[in-house]
């Protein structure tokens, strides 16, 4: 299955850029978590606006004067200041951020313009304007489900795309034990490296990686498994006696990715 | 010249908007198979609600007859529960589907339906279980509850409180304030049981679905395991799930009012064929509306499943020739 929906975007050096599309599940968290850091920065501002409000009043009944305009000024400030943090959240942030908000980059997405390139601020400003529309009308969802390239009304007007972040392989250490690091050495000569393709290669390390996280039995089974198979594919007669099929593993991986032993 | 990273999408565990964005794709890539099963089960869904017509029309012709109920509420009753197995091989159909093309086996929708429904049974016997269960969380919560509010009652002045609830809340308004508290920690405690526990049991089916050796009891457990540490990340996927699906609910709110005004301009009297027509309509609303939802749910949880075996068991983590879908 194709898991991501992915566009190839031409640049001005015939150089293709390829990107996921962010999706409607990240666009929806992204959503989530930045509607909650707005609510929490407007209740903020609620508070304080209406405890000046409050304070002003008093302050302006105790001079003599007609100051009977005063709450639809404070009103009129209040609503235009509301308006404003909607606004402004999304295009400071998509502005400064690079296309991203707090919500987007939790989310690891990203909104660039339809070249690759990314976001100025009149792009942020139409997709922040035209937000109430997609998002409080519920128009946003169905054009992001059922639009090829997952753009809401705002994106279409802009010109914008959301994209993943294309996640750099983690390079979590790898802890390898002392008896791999000994067999590894080994290895070149005693096996047939050479007969591991790079596939192999990346399930062995995408193993070491997250084996922590594992359940102790699947891990097991699936570490014997991996060890029994790889024993074939390079030819080795025997696992060396004493060791686990972890550390044959790891020292299979210190071979294949340390070349300078191989040869 | 194409750069791409990561050539196989599925070597990573998938973050929360791509365990969405999963269920979605697979949805729209099956849409017409995905619905037709749905359908399926739905309007076996139905058929116990359908038979109960009849019978209440000859009760309400008759008014005799009444010891023939012997026969027919245990009738209803088996009735139920052959059509609810059905249904919950139907919607176990679809996730079996999806997760074989998550693992790059896909099936003929004939050949998943054929092994689901042959363990219906044991669907139901789990879908049983899982009431129990739910049963016994809320019996031990109501428990607690009321032990709680009973310490509660006591500490805030017991009988002398009931005699004259607003002179004590007067003398102390602090008492008040902390009865309201109570009350509101036992029904965020409910909220937080209730959805930690649908967390954990949320990809029972799945086991059942598509694991040769599972069983009624080991799905349940199954699930339990493989949910362990993974029930925030979880419950934030069903809750963006939930809030991407709410707009298709707000729009089907809206076609049901409009409806409803229909109804009433055509007849403008308050009569009995009003209200049963706008009953009926808003029955049939929403069977269609949870035959288009439940195959959403059912490619959500396929995915939560696989993500969660490729975190907990190296699912997916072979060399060359994958192993054949048990």
């Amino acid at each position: 299955m194709r898991f991501f929906n992915r566009v190839s975007l031409p640049t001005p050096e015939s150089v293709n850029l390829e990107f996921a599309l962010a999706g409607i599940g990240n666009r929806a968290l992204a959503l989530l978590i930045d509607y909650h850091a707005l609510g929490l920065l407007l209740a903020v501002f609620w508070i304080g606006w209406i405890s000046f409000s409050i304070q002003l009043m008093n302050f302006l009944n105790q001079l003599n004067g007609d100051y009977s305009a005063t709450p639809n000024w404070l009103l009129g400030i209040f609503l235009l200041a509301n308006f404003a943090i909607f606004t402004g959240y999304f295009v400071y942030f998509e502005v400064f951020w690079q296309g991203q908000t707090p919500g987007k980059r939790l989310a690891k997405i990203r909104v660039i313009r339809e070249d690759g390139r990314p976001i100025r601020v009149s792009q942020a400003a139409l997709r922040a304007l035209l937000r109430p529309v997609d998002d409080f009308l519920f128009l946003g969802v169905f054009f992001i489900l059922l639009s090829q390239r997952e753009k809401r009304i705002g994106d279409m007007v802009a010109g914008t795309l959301v994209v993943q972040e294309s996640s750099a392989d983690p390079k979590t250490a790898l802890t390898v034990s002392d008896e791999a690091q000994q067999l590894a050495t080994q290895l070149a000569d005693m096996t047939q490296l050479d007969a591991l393709r790079p596939d192999d290669f990346a399930v062995v390390r995408a193993y070491l990686q997250r084996r922590s996280t594992m359940a102790i039995q699947p891990r097991r089974d699936l570490s014997m498994q991996l060890a029994r198979q790889l024993k074939t594919l390079i030819q080795l007669d025997t696992i060396p006696t004493g060791l686990t099929s972890d550390q044959f593993l790891e020292a299979i991986y210190l071979a294949y990715q340390n070349p300078s032993s191989r040869y | 010249m194409t750069f791409d990273s990561n050539p196989s999408d599925l070597t990573q565990p998938l973050s929360i908007g791509n365990v969405v964005n999963g269920g979605f794709r697979l949805y729209r890539s099956n849409l017409k198979p995905y619905l037709k099963v749905s359908a399926i089960g739905t309007l076996w869904a139905l058929i116990p609600v359908l038979a109960i017509i009849p019978v209440v029309l000859f009760y309400v012709t008759t008014q005799r007859y009444y010891n023939l109920l012997g026969i027919i509420v245990p009738a209803w009753l088996l009735l139920v529960a052959y059509c609810s197995a059905q249904y919950m091989a139907n919607s176990a159909a679809i996730a079996r589907l999806a997760f074989g093309e998550l693992i790059n086996q896909p099936e003929t929708v004939k050949a998943a339906y054929r092994y689901t429904s042959a363990r219906k049974w044991s669907f139901l016997g789990m879908g049983a279980l899982l009431s129990l269960l739910y049963f016994g969380v809320a019996l031990g919560m109501y428990l607690i509850a009321a032990i709680l509010i009973v310490i509660m009652f006591a500490s805030i002045g017991g009988a002398e409180f009931l005699r004259s609830p607003a002179s004590a809340a007067v003398i102390n308004p602090g008492l008040a304030i902390f009865a309201g508290l109570v009350i509101l920690a036992i029904i965020l405690m409910f909220i937080v049981v209730f959805t930690w526990f649908s967390v954990r049991f949320c990809v029972a089916e799945l086991p059942l679905s598509v694991e040769r050796e599972a069983t009624a009891t080991k799905t349940i457990g199954r699930s339990w395991e493989l949910t362990q540490k993974s029930v925030w990340r979880i419950f934030i996927i069903l809750l963006v799930t939930f809030l991407v699906t709410l707009p298709i609910q707000f729009l089907v709110q809206v076609v049901a009012t409009m409806a409803q005004g229909a109804i009433a301009a055509f007849y403008p009297q308050e009569s009995s064929i009003v209200l049963a027509l706008t009953y009926a309509f808003t029955y049939l609303l929403g069977l269609a509306t949870g035959i288009i939802i439940m195959p959403l749910w059912q490619t959500i949880k396929a995915v939560i499943y696989y993500d969660l075996r490729s975190r907990r068991e190296g699912l997916g983590l072979q060399l060359r020739d994958p192993e054949p879908l048990t």
